[in-house]
């Protein structure tokens, strides 16, 4: 899921019709000072975080005069906001009184139909007054292939109790939504609060996450591709795991750090491997047992659906280039997918990691090959001789996650006592 | 990819064309009269899928060819990062 800043979804919301207040993107407290001057006082500057919940950490401020802008810029940039570093804020003109209102077009994941949201009672507090109030958040399914009419809209802000003029406008906005969300691959646009004002319906916040596996067709969006991250930006490995899928849909390489620089691995005094796996169902179990042996993985990877050699050669050079891996993992699920191509993209990357032992590598790593061609792909690491390295074990398809996770404890121990291959520094 | 042709040329065996495989019957890879090695089909269409990047041509020239075959495979930002 690629999620934009504010000010990346308010400018693709003006771009579509959609008011929003005047705002300056700045990444110093001068330039806000400067901004708020060129915008009018007063402003409001906000963080620009991948993060809910803004408001009520102090990352929303409001500026009367360019020098408040400037400490209130000054305060937020270059400190951390919910765990994430603020780099940019948001200069707006702070918008005078208006009706808070919410509304939002997302995924009803119960009947897989695109569903619009509105509820009158908007602001940050939604969610308080929703659970207190949960007759006043009206949830509208929509048929896809028919899509949201105007109609629809106004009968969906009717039900919420929208009247008169505020009727008009908050249905003219859902619809414009809607349109934003097909046509932008949307998992979720959401405007709280959406402000009507004496001009209209104007969007004081806004929320959009959009398809990352639908990235490649929408050039105008301003995201790298990368998975899922949660509230952080993808780090360099993601964007570099992301860019493997991108333009080519044979299999998929789902790739997250969990923990990229072996932190959370030292602070639970577990040894860090890296990881990969056919299968989520196969990655969470696997994990499932090597946790309780001391082993946490630090990031997860998931090269299903029959991929090429050539991403499964990309997904191991990316697992590879974590620094602090003291060994690997590698599971299949029983798979359909050709294992002697994932086999062959593993010993690929290999051979340009470790050139000088023709491959051999100097942590431990188990390979576990199970499903279609599973056979070859072991014969395959046999006839470029990585069998014959103490580091490397492979089995095949009567080996179970839990086995394979005692066989990497013990080839790990055998290692780490010097008994198998040299101790990597 | 890269073939050093003439590095094939003193190649009995030739492994890659053993192993290459496709959706089609043969794959893009072929030899010609005069045993020369080329692609077969239109780089179009071997950039849309007629080539399934199993990497077998270059692994197996190296197992029991001589090791002609170069793949190369840029991964954006990962230079970044070592």
């Amino acid at each position: 899921m690629a999620r934009l800043y504010e000010h990346q979804a308010k400018a693709l919301l003006r771009r579509s019709g959609v008011m929003v207040p005047r705002g300056v993107l700045c990444r110093t407290p001068a330039g806000a000072a400067t901004a708020a001057i060129e915008i009018g006082l007063p402003v409001v500057v906000k963080a620009q975080v991948l993060s809910g919940g803004r408001g009520k950490a102090g990352g929303v401020r409001f500026a009367a005069t360019a020098s408040e802008a400037f400490e209130a810029a000054g305060a937020l940039l270059g400190e951390t906001l919910k765990g994430l570093a603020v780099r940019e804020v948001l200069v707006e003109e702070r918008v005078g009184e208006a009706r808070e209102t919410y509304l939002a077009v997302t995924t009803n994941q119960g009947s897989g139909k695109p569903s619009v949201l509105v509820a009158l009672a908007g602001g940050m507090d939604v969610e308080d007054t929703s659970a207190e109030n949960p007759q006043g958040v009206i949830r509208h399914d929509v048929d896809i292939l028919r899509g949201l009419t105007g109609y629809d809209a106004l009968n969906v802000v009717r039900r919420a109790g929208a009247v008169g003029r505020e009727r008009i406008l908050l249905a003219s906005l859902l619809e414009k939504m809607y349109r934003i969300y097909r046509q932008h691959d949307c998992k979720l646009l959401e405007i709280n609060p959406a402000g009507i004002v004496g001009d209209g319906v104007i969007a004081l916040d806004a929320r959009m996450e959009v398809d990352d596996d639908a990235l490649f067709r929408q050039g105008e969006i301003p995201i790298a591709p990368g998975d899922e991250t949660g509230d952080r930006p993808p780090t360099l490995l993601e964007r570099a795991a992301g860019s493997i899928d991108q333009n080519d849909h044979r299999g998929t390489v789902h790739f997250v750090q969990i923990d990229p620089d072996g932190s959370v691995a030292s602070a639970r005094a577990c040894v860090p491997v890296g990881f990969d796996c056919v299968g989520t169902g196969a990655s969470l179990t696997t994990m499932d047992e090597l946790v309780p042996l001391g082993y946490f993985p630090v990031n997860f990877c998931d090269t299903s659906g029959n991929p090429p050699g050539s991403k499964l050669y990309r997904a191991t050079r990316i697992i590879f280039a974590q620094p602090h891996i003291k060994g690997y993992l590698f599971v299949s699920c029983v798979s359909g997918q050709q294992l002697d191509n994932t086999a062959r993209g593993i010993i690929k990357a290999l051979l340009d990691i470790y050139p000088e032992s023709g491959g051999k590598p100097d942590i431990p790593c188990v390979f576990v090959f199970r499903g279609t061609w599973d056979e070859e792909a072991m014969a395959l690491f046999e006839r470029h001789g990585l069998t014959s390295s103490p580091l490397v074990r492979v089995l095949g398809r009567d080996c179970t996650e839990k086995e394979a996770a005692r066989h990497f404890d013990g080839l790990y121990k055998e290692w780490a006592d010097g008994k198998g291959g040299r101790v990597r520094a | 990819m890269e073939i050093d042709l003439s590095l094939c040329a003193t190649c009995l065996k030739k492994p890659c064309l053993s192993v290459c495989r496709s959706p089609f019957i043969n794959g893009p890879l072929a030899q010609g009269a005069d045993g020369t090695l080329f692609l077969r089909l239109e780089h179009g269409e071997i950039k849309r899928g007629s080539c399934c990047e199993c990497l077998g041509c270059e692994l197996e020239c190296r197992l029991l060819g001589n090791n002609a075959v170069k793949i190369t495979l840029p991964i954006p930002y990962l230079e970044t990062t070592s």
